[in-house]
């Protein structure tokens, strides 16, 4: 499993802004997606500054419905100089209430695990409860 | 991918005939699986996405479920294996359905890097309908128990 992990990290040909921001060079008029926790940070009066996995990049296009703080998913071309051309945007506006919601059947499925199945610490093994 | 409470709800509706429920809580788990694997990571320490990301694949959420049900007793040992896998299915039967901005999941990882999907919904339009999934909940969880409480006041009269 560690190896197909880090097999994935290596290997993955997905356009990603950190591998983009890492060597500019090689990924200059590419497209990529950007949208793993991306927010927006900033509104400028040519497009809007983002901010994905701790790194910040301008993006020159419209914002459309987003505002400083929203989710966004897009598809972008990226430029060597350091910037993003919009080419798609989508704001993940329910975003936050999806994270939230989320968590309700996590922890409740993990109280109908114990509930259902008592542990034996000794063998370590779940044992149906009678 | 949709919200776990549409993702649980899917599970649960499937789960309801007497027959299929013993077996019911690692196909719940199963449904949720991929997202518990990856997500929180994704979410809290957005950083390890890349590393984590290949847990929301089938091989790896398969190969997870090989290793949880090892860690149930041996008579039930199969049959865990068997509803946590099918409730992974379920998971990514959901999840083909959703859009994507630019590349879908990687299916096939880790033999093919190809990514399909039906594009039919983003990932937060589900959300709009969890009211609807926990009122259907409840409504199912009280039908069954007023059928249940009936079934016990009928032992109760032809014991007496």
């Amino acid at each position: 499993m560690a190896a197909l992990l880090i097999y994935g990290y290596l290997f993955n040909p997905v356009g990603k802004l950190s591998k983009c921001l890492a060597d500019p060079e090689r990924c200059d008029g590419q497209l990529i997606g950007v949208g793993t926790e991306a927010k927006v940070v900033e509104l400028l009066p040519e497009g809007f500054i983002i901010q994905e996995l701790g790194q910040r990049i301008r993006v020159v296009g419209s914002p459309q419905k987003a505002s400083p703080g929203d989710y966004i998913r897009i598809r972008a071309v990226f430029h060597k100089e350091g910037y993003l051309e919009l080419d798609r945007l989508y704001v993940a506006k329910g975003r936050r209430a999806k994270i939230i919601v989320s968590i309700v059947p996590a922890l409740l499925v993990l109280f109908l695990l114990f509930r259902t199945y008592r542990v034996d610490w000794r063998q370590l093994l779940f044992r149906e409860r009678i | 991918m949709p919200d776990l409470v549409t993702h649980f709800a899917s599970a649960y509706i499937l789960k309801i005939p007497d027959r299929w429920a013993r077996f019911r809580i690692p196909f719940y788990l199963g449904a949720l699986l991929p997202d518990l694997l990856s997500r929180p990571w994704m979410i809290l320490y957005p950083p390890a996405s890349s590393l984590v990301y290949s847990l929301h694949t089938p091989s790896m959420t398969a190969i997870v479920c090989l290793l949880i049900a090892q860690f149930f007793e041996e008579n039930i040992r199969s049959n865990v294996r068997l509803n946590l896998l099918l409730g992974v299915a379920l998971h990514y039967s959901l999840d083909i359905f959703q859009k994507y901005q630019t590349v879908g999941y990687h299916w096939l990882f880790p033999f093919s890097w190809k990514t399909f999907g039906l594009g039919l919904f983003w990932p937060e339009d589900s959300v709009k309908f969890v009211p609807l999934w926990i009122g259907l909940i409840l409504i199912i969880e009280a039908v069954l128990l007023y059928r249940k409480r009936q079934r016990d006041k009928g032992r109760t009269r032809l014991d007496s």
